[in-house]
């Protein structure tokens, strides 16, 4: 399963889910990490930690063990995936494409 | 804004009817009108608070938590003024903060006729799922769009008419850091305020959701919330929000409803395949979308940020980052120091002006308990502190503009990694270089972390980073104890040991008393801005005030305290006097300082006079008028109930190689680390004396050890921290217990460490 940390910076990517306590996902939801959202990896801290990504017109930092309760998916296996079910949108999609 | 008005017209037709009570909540003379602003950190708030309060305002701290709380009145039409709450700048409302329960509580139950949502308006998506939570609670809104300047500035339009009409409430744009939009704020509160609305119903999260919701929303009981925030707990209630399942629990009924409410989230959360929590707060995020999708009529271009972008692909660069940030670190404390010295030449000057000036209202050489107490006891005490304002007002000038800027959180970007494996957060480190300086602007730039813990954390481990004021002791101490060549090596360990057992203490701290806890390091890096003037120099006095007052009432008792401790009881009769008296010693008068050819004998006269001193009474001999009145002062202070606190506390002491002069001196170094210098001079009788006397060093060396000497400048080091980082401490955490903990923590580990150091030396054979 890819995370947050599987990104190079520059890099993007979908929010699959968020694994960790209700305190750090509530955190990161209202911050816009949200499942189906667009997050992208900016840069990284001197020492490759924290992580500095973009989700949702927020620029935010996270540390190694939020960054890692992030997965993930390719947003390009996912453009595909999109474009195999051609203009059958789900309500998921949509959802994501608003964002 | 015409435009707005007509959107009025409409707005109220289509609200629901409102749970507010219509009838006049303003009426005069019954109650204050009540506001609270409610925003996202970063949104500008404080600045639009500052704004609308202007000089009326009171800052302090919720009790018993760090979370700042700001109260101000505000001047509406016809002479009426309310009051405004500035409630802590929070993402969400959740209770997993003591920042969100605060601003949750106060937005329940703090009986508030408008609630101002502010918005920062160049990131309204996140940014507005703050107002749908607000509109959930039933609260009267009006949305303020804070920023407006920066999102016209990238382009985004937003249709404020449209906008006013889906939300039902008024909605304003605000510049707040320059004071621009605040008629039309106050108009939209007076408009809030003649037609109280309810926007629980326009909250529209989906249609599985909101029949969940309703159907919770008839289980709450009917005195569990206010009536218009029925909505807010059943949402609370059905994401499980472990707070109001427990009130709930303590209902007579609770258990059973409690059971009707699960069974509602276990269909819905088997329905929809995700958590209630996260269908929630993404329902939230839906509206959000839906709003601004119907509102702004142009985005802002794809390159807003570039600049901010720009600018951070140099000052964040993964290895460029660190040096700048050093530079920037360098140069703050520098100007912080060089500037900040002639202003504190001058108060010093002041102060000894005034002490002259006070000295001057008696006769000269009468001795009255008054002037002693003004002289030493209260002008000290409280010059002492003020002394250090021009260093901690240009200190908070400097961390102001860094926090301003927006470039503070990218230095704890930046450092984070270093400070997180020691328990503590980006952020703590600058406060801990500032205590290199002080410890008091160290405690209080602990403001500038987001998390309680963390703040707590850094406090508590502020005293151990070296001191300014500490600077004059190992001055003094490692001179006294050391051969030239170590003296250097020595003051870089002290500093070096400092900084090393604050990290541990942290590390400590982290595992044994915040165990367990999640402390989520979700930091926001907001784009740069260009602070304005105004802004930097209101954080800069509110800070310097609130050290001057809150620290200085303590101060001023304890200074009085400790000068009653050194002052009483009087010797009557002096010892040294019965044996001029008796012939054995005599007393000749002051060498005249000018004499130059006399120096060499006037010191030989001293050092004969400081080994005559101890151990046994002086011999026969001469000495100066200056040296009695300096022995006089030695049996004054070994008499005093410091003194005798000293003797008393001796005991105690001795496992660590101090004897009571030690202990003695170590009691006024609680009133300022650097009085223990001055203390150590009246004990052996040397009169005022700096840390460059050569005498006291030379008293020293004979006396103590070397073993002695490191065993006292880590005591010194770790120990007792001075009286204004308890007060200091007490006022930033909100509590006499982590202050006290601090306190005597510090001073425990303070014991362990010199008695460590001392008996295992002794041991060695040093």
């Amino acid at each position: 399963m890819k995370t947050l940390c599987n990104l190079s910076p520059g890099q993007s990517a979908r929010v699959m889910a968020i694994q960790a306590s209700t305190a750090i996902r509530q955190r990161m939801f209202h911050m816009g990490i949200l499942p189906n959202a667009q997050i992208a990896l900016e840069r990284v801290g001197p020492t490759g930690h924290p992580l500095w990504i973009a989700c949702q017109g927020s620029q935010i930092a996270l540390r190694l063990g939020e960054a890692e309760a992030v997965l993930i998916i390719d947003d390009v296996r996912e453009a595909e995936a999109e474009a195999e079910r051609a203009s059958a949108t789900t309500d998921l999609d949509s959802r994501g494409d608003q964002r | 804004m015409s435009a707005d008005a007509e959107a009025l017209e409409i707005a109220p037709e289509e609200a629901r009817p409102s749970a507010v009570e219509p009838a006049a909540p303003h009426a005069e003379g019954l109650r204050r009108i009540r506001i609270a602003l409610a925003g996202n950190p970063n949104c500008g708030k404080t600045s639009l608070f500052n704004a609308l309060t202007g000089a009326h305002q009171h800052v302090g701290n919720y009790p018993g938590v760090t979370v700042e709380r700001r109260d101000g009145s505000v001047s509406l039409e016809g002479e009426r003024s309310a009051a405004l709450i500035d409630l802590p700048g929070t993402y969400s409302l959740t209770s997993l903060s003591p920042e969100e329960k605060i601003a949750q509580d106060e937005l329940l139950t703090g009986g508030h006729d408008v609630v101002v949502v502010v918005a920062d308006s160049t990131n309204l998506h996140r940014n507005l799922v703050l107002l749908a939570q607000v509109m959930q609670m039933g609260a009267n809104v009006v949305l303020c769009l804070n920023m407006a300047d920066e999102a016209r500035a990238a382009g985004q339009v937003i249709d404020l008419v449209q906008m006013e009409r889906l939300l039902g409430c008024p909605v304003v744009e605000t510049i707040g850091h320059r004071r621009k939009g605040m008629k039309e704020l106050k108009a939209a509160i007076e408009r809030a305020l003649a037609s109280p609305t309810n926007l629980g119903n326009r909250l529209v999260l989906g249609e599985r959701l909101d029949a969940a919701l309703a159907l919770v929303r008839d289980l709450v009981p009917a005195d569990f919330v206010k009536p218009e925030a029925k909505a807010w707990a059943a949402a609370k209630l059905l994401m499980n929000d472990a707070d109001y399942v427990a009130r709930l629990q303590m209902l007579g009924t609770g258990t059973s409803t409690l059971d009707r409410i699960t069974a509602i989230r276990t269909r819905l959360e088997a329905e929809s395949g995700h958590d209630a929590a996260l269908l929630i707060t993404e329902g939230y995020f839906g509206f959000v979308d839906g709003l601004l999708r119907e509102v702004i009529t142009q985005s802002s271009r794809a390159d807003a940020r570039l600049l901010t972008k720009k600018i951070d692909a140099v000052v964040a660069h993964r290895v460029l980052g660190l040096p700048i940030f050093a530079a920037a670190m360098y140069a703050i404390f520098w100007l912080t120091f060089t500037l900040g010295d002639p202003p504190m030449g001058w108060i010093e000057s002041g102060f000894e002006a005034l002490t002259g000036w006070v000295r001057g209202l008696w006769p000269e050489g009468s001795e009255s308990m008054l002037l002693s107490l003004l002289t030493e006891g209260i002008i000290g005490g409280v010059g002492g502190v003020i002394v250090f304002l021009p260093n901690i007002l240009l200190l908070f000038l400097g961390l102001a503009f860094m926090e301003d800027t927006g470039y503070l959180a990218r230095s704890a970007f930046l450092v984070d990694r270093l400070m997180h494996r020691f328990g503590l957060h980006g952020k703590s480190f600058i406060p801990m270089m500032t205590g290199f300086g002080c410890t008091i602007p160290g405690i209080m730039a602990t403001r500038t972390l987001e998390n309680e813990r963390d703040r707590l954390v850094t406090m508590f481990v502020l005293p151990l980073i070296s001191c300014g004021a500490r600077l004059p002791i190992w001055m003094l101490l490692v001179p006294a104890f050391f051969p030239a060549t170590w003296r250097a090596p020595m003051l870089f360990a002290i500093y070096a040991s400092g900084l090393a057992l604050a990290l541990l203490v942290a590390f400590l701290l982290r595992k044994a008393a915040f165990k367990g806890e999640d402390a989520p390091f979700v930091m926001e890096l907001p784009p740069y801005r260009l602070p304005t003037l105004r802004g930097v120099l209101t954080k800069m006095c509110e800070r310097a005030w609130l050290y001057l007052k809150k620290a200085g009432t303590i101060i001023l008792s304890v200074s009085i305290l400790l000068w009653a401790l050194t002052a009483f009881p009087k010797v009557e009769d002096y010892a040294i006097d019965a044996r001029v008296a008796a012939g054995e010693v005599t007393v000749v008068a002051n060498p005249k300082e000018a004499d130059v050819a006399e120096a060499d004998d006037v010191n030989d006269a001293k050092a004969k006079a400081v080994a005559a001193a101890e151990p046994a009474e002086p011999k026969a001999g001469t000495i100066t008028e200056a040296e009695l009145e300096a022995l006089r002062g030695q049996e004054d202070l070994e008499a005093s109930f410091a003194g005798r606190i000293g003797q008393t506390l001796e005991p105690l002491f001795r496992p660590l190689g101090y004897d009571w002069k030690i202990v003695t001196a170590m009691l006024g170094a609680f009133a300022a680390k650097e009085v223990f210098v001055a203390q150590m001079g009246i004990i052996y009788s040397m009169g005022e004396v700096d840390e460059a006397s050569e005498d006291l060093r030379a008293a020293l060396h004979r006396d103590y050890t070397p073993l002695v000497g490191i065993s006292l400048i880590l005591f010194l080091l770790i120990g007792t921290p001075c009286m204004a980082t308890i007060a200091v401490t007490k006022r930033e955490s909100g509590r006499w217990s982590w202050a006290l903990g601090q306190f005597f923590g510090l001073t425990a580990l303070a014991y362990a460490m010199a008695l460590i150091v001392f008996q295992v030396g002794r041991l060695l054979g040093f």
